[in-house]
């Protein structure tokens, strides 16, 4: 039990000279202050570069539609021409026929 | 960009300023850099003894937390756990880089004076002071970085665990067993 006892005023009186020696460290102030300011540009850059990627995603998102909505229209246009072109085809087809009955 | 003044920042609590900076705001982010800068520095500065290494691996943990300070969680630890752990692979990735895993710098070898330190203390105090700081040098790196974290930083057992990404027990026994080595290897 004193041996036990001994070893614990062992390592407190270790931890007291630890805790002696080991303090905080500052850093240069021109550091400091060169760092701050690197870290300011770095989130202008960051929140402008997010800013421009929002802006393109929305005009590709717009553009896209755009080209979506005037493809239906063309296709519908077209659809219309089709349809007439397959009736007068058919009408040719059954004014010959009846030119090669007759 | 949000244009919040340092006045308004005043009072701010952590989680309060880490939304704002979240959002873009500088000058949040700015209060935490200048909130943690000495701990974040001291502890890289004892783990590397360089203090040109030193500045350059604390540029890049604070860089690193601005461009990914969205993915941080609140788990409970405070912000600083955050930043340790970015730090602390920082400097494990330098020592890999530089194979320094046994070498330590002859330009610093010994910090400059400590913020508290008494600039009449005697000289055999210094030289007591220094061969501490030498054996502690000398030391495992975990233990080493477990003594950093422990007296410099004044972190709890649970919050080194969590830099460290081991158990609170498990930090308990590695301090004692270092305790119990500098007495009985280096005779303290």
């Amino acid at each position: 039990m004193a041996k036990q006892n001994r070893l614990s005023k062992d390592l407190l009186k270790i931890e007291g000279q630890l805790q002696e020696v080991l303090q905080p460290i500052s850093p240069r102030t021109e550091f400091v202050d060169d760092l701050r300011s690197r870290l300011d540009q770095a989130m202008i850059k960051k929140t402008t570069t997010k800013r421009v990627k929002v802006g393109l995603l929305v005009a590709g998102g717009i553009v896209g539609l755009a080209v979506m909505v005037i493809s239906i229209i063309r296709s519908l246009t077209d659809r219309d021409n089709i349809f007439q072109a397959i009736s007068n085809g058919f009408a040719r087809l059954r004014k010959r026929e009846q030119a090669v009955s007759v | 960009m949000s244009s919040t003044t340092e006045i308004d920042l005043i009072g701010k609590s952590e989680s309060d300023l880490i939304a704002l900076a979240c959002e873009g705001n500088a000058d949040a982010f700015g209060a935490l850099y200048e909130k943690y800068l000495d701990q974040i520095y001291s502890y890289i500065y004892f783990r590397t003894s360089n203090g040109k290494d030193a500045e350059d691996i604390c540029s890049r943990v604070f860089l690193r937390a601005l461009n990914h300070i969205e993915k941080y969680e609140d788990r409970g630890y405070p912000f600083s756990a955050w930043l340790y752990r970015i730090a602390h692979n920082l400097v494990v990735n330098w020592y890999r880089d530089s194979d320094r895993s046994d070498e330590i710098s002859l330009i610093d070898q010994y910090p400059p004076p400590a913020l508290n330190g008494s600039v009449e203390e005697s000289i055999e105090d210094k030289d007591e002071k220094d061969q501490l700081l030498g054996i502690i040098r000398d030391l495992p790196e975990d233990r080493r970085e477990l003594v950093f974290l422990k007296h410099v930083e004044g972190l709890t057992n649970i919050e080194i665990g969590h830099i460290m990404d081991r158990t609170e027990g498990a930090i308990k026994a590695l301090y004692h067993r270092t305790l119990e080595s500098l007495r009985d290897d280096y005779g303290l």
